[in-house]
């Protein structure tokens, strides 16, 4: 098979324009390491160990609506939830009148490495809702989980339902044993009480085995794009916001860390419901309360198959589900979940307040 | 939020020469430039200038750019090669799929390095250096390893035991990795095979053909890189394979630490066990003293289940 090759003078002035592109990134991305995640003011309301629970500053007139609490995984920092103005689902949740709390579980040591799911959820995450609770003389308050701290939350709720008065659960793994889940399949095998011997599990750790789920899209196709994306110091600066995000990993507590990767992924104990914390057995159908539950319509990393199941195995006579077309990250900062999400869950709690 | 004053960086002074620089030999050649080649030069004289002063990551990333700018350069040789008809589609295919190939190589070896756990250092090396007396000269390379298989017997005997257990592991930690770059080896050559069909299947618009990019085709390649590698990914044999990996680095180190443990003891210094114990213990302690002063709340009292409605369907 013969074929005319491509011309050359084309290809000259692509690899021009790539040349000058490069060079101008390079440049431009020098000026950009000033870029930080986070934008929105908040103040510190209570603290325990590394554990922080802040409160947003309000942005608008109070919808009257019941205070909103954002667990968010253990893995990652919860800056996504706010990286910057254009791309903030706080700022959409606090443009819309709600009252924002967020908890931050720090960056544990070798402190807390028999920290267990039990004192996260039973102890930390108790004693954050505790306080919201106090604070406004309330008896239940709207839960919000990400990603793991969607699993957290559905296990809190499922021990104490009267202090949830709306459940939401985002990108939030249910099933874990679903046949388009890779990273599931790989820790299968995994010696959990090994991996828990050697203490902490190193955040870089957890890192490298997420970029090893799409290699070449991830450590290689991503800074071709961002060369050919041009050098606007706008974009370079949001892109190196997002990668400080993706490698600032907390590392994990290693008690922790191998009880979920046991009891989760290995058991799939929220299907089974094989999971106990403090010797009550956690029962999904004791969650009665109205539930939404978002999930990312392209997630490599929570695939669709792994949140949907919740549907089923919660009793509540109010759930619905819904599907963004974006990925795992693009939950966070794509521009269609800023339009769609945040207003979605404002809305869903102002019909059930 | 506040954020870092941005600093000077030296190195952005070089890209921004070196950009000077390039632009210029780009007028001088005007728009139809003699030789291709040099387009490419420019990027090998930032690498070897900045080298000494840049990060780590430098060697990764300028990796990747450079790889983009190798495949330009194929490009570029085969469009302009001959008799000015150039190759045919499947010749030109397979020397892309080659200059995209020396790509796995650095790729396997930086995933081996992901999947690891905790990487354990040369095992030999290590040990030698552990054996010596403080102050001895650490043995270089080219020691000879000792058996495994030898009994453990007198004197010794603990120590050999040890030093046995320490060397089958690492060896079953080795074996794994073989294993894990026979599967990339797989990967690399199911990619090229892949990625070169694609490209001779198309005509002129296709990737490799008349009127194709750069990006087009770099972007194909990878995206038969990743189906190719989700495939191997999903399976059992890889599935097993990572998992292994992670489980024998994991008891690589385990040993290690036990062995520190035992120096550690011997020079009369803290333990890690002897750390966890107490970490244990106050943990017990801060537990009995919030039961005592705010005791946690009792499981909630079991409410009547709400009869369900048909839940609504996804939108």
């Amino acid at each position: 098979m013969s074929s005319t090759p491509p011309d050359p003078q084309a290809l000259a002035a692509e690899m021009l324009e790539f040349g000058r592109r490069l060079s101008a990134t390079l440049t431009g991305l020098a000026g950009a390491a000033h870029a930080r995640p986070g934008c929105s003011e908040k103040k510190r309301v209570w603290g325990e160990d590394k554990v922080t629970l802040y409160r947003y500053e309000p942005l608008a007139r109070p919808a009257g609506v019941t205070p909103i609490l954002i667990c968010y995984a253990l893995v990652n920092r919860p800056d996504m939830m706010d990286l910057q103005v254009d791309r903030s689902l706080i700022r959409g949740f606090l443009e819309a009148g709600l009252d924002v709390y967020l908890i931050d579980w720090g960056y544990p040591d070798g402190g807390d490495r028999f920290n267990d799911l039990d004192d996260y959820i039973r102890g930390y995450l108790h004693r954050c809702v505790q306080h919201v609770l106090d604070t406004h003389r309330i008896p239940s308050v709207n839960l919000l989980g990400v990603c793991q701290g969607g699993t957290f939350s559905l296990c809190y709720t499922a021990l104490y339902p009267e202090r949830v008065k709306n459940l939401i659960t985002m990108v939030t793994p249910v099933d874990f044993k679903t046949p388009e889940n890779l990273l599931s399949k790989w820790v299968q095998g995994l010696d959990v009480r090994l991996l828990a011997q050697g203490g902490n599990v190193p955040g870089d750790c957890l890192n490298g085995i997420y970029l090893s789920l799409m290699p070449f899209r991830l450590t290689q196709q991503k800074y071709v794009d961002m060369v050919q994306g041009g050098a606007d110091q706008r974009q370079l600066e949001n892109f190196m916001r997002m990668e400080r995000w993706i490698f600032d990993s907390p590392d994990q507590a290693a008690e922790a860390l191998r009880q979920f990767v046991q009891w989760f992924y290995q058991e799939n104990g929220l299907v089974n419901g094989s999971i106990t914390l403090g010797g009550e057995r956690v029962d999904l159908k004791k969650i009665v309360q109205p539930v939404l539950n978002i999930y990312a319509g392209k997630d490599h990393l929570v695939p669709p198959s792994a949140s949907v199941p919740l549907a089923r195995l919660v009793a509540s006579a109010d759930y619905t589900a819904h599907a963004v077309d974006v990925g795992h990250i693009g939950m966070y900062v794509s521009a269609r979940a800023q339009r769609e999400v945040p207003t979605k869950i404002a809305a869903w709690l102002g019909e059930r307040e | 939020m506040a954020e870092d004053t941005p600093r000077g960086d030296p190195w952005a002074s070089t890209v921004a020469q070196m950009q000077q620089e390039l632009l210029q030999r780009w007028l001088k050649m005007g728009a139809a430039p003699a030789d291709g080649s040099a387009l490419f030069e420019w990027w090998p004289k930032i690498a070897a200038t900045a080298a000494s002063r840049l990060p780590p990551s430098f060697d990764q990333l300028g990796a990747v750019w450079e790889q983009y700018f190798n495949l330009g350069r194929a490009m570029l040789q085969e469009s302009s090669g001959g008799d000015g008809k150039g190759a045919d589609l499947a010749s030109r295919a397979r020397s892309f799929a080659a200059v995209m190939n020396t790509w796995f190589e650095r790729l396997s070896s930086q995933l081996g390095q992901m999947a690891n756990f905790r990487n354990p250092p040369d095992a030999q090396l290590w040990w030698q250096t552990l054996m010596q007396p403080p102050g001895a000269r650490v043995p270089g390379a080219g020691a000879k390893p000792a058996t495994t298989e030898f009994a453990a017997l007198g004197l010794t005997r603990e120590r050999q035991e040890a030093w046995q257990k320490f060397s089958r592991l690492v060896a079953q930690f080795q074996e794994v990795q073989t294993k894990l770059a026979a599967q990339w080896i797989k990967i690399g050559a199911e990619t090229t095979q892949k990625f070169a069909a694609r490209v001779s299947a198309g005509g002129a618009d296709a990737p490799g053909g008349a009127t194709a990019s750069i990006k087009s085709l770099y972007d194909l390649w990878i995206e038969c890189a990743e189906e190719v590698y989700g495939g191997v990914a999903h399976s059992p044999e890889y599935c097993r394979l990572i998992a292994d990996l992670a489980n024998s680095s994991n008891a690589v180190r385990a040993e290690q630490q036990r062995e520190l443990e035992s120096w550690a003891q011997q020079f009369d210094l803290p333990t890690r066990a002897e750390v966890n114990s107490l970490h244990q213990q106050v943990k017990e302690l801060r537990a009995q003293l919030r039961s005592q002063t705010s005791p946690p709340p009792p499981p909630s009292p079991k409410k009547k289940r709400v009869v369900r409605r048909r839940p609504r369907a996804p939108k």
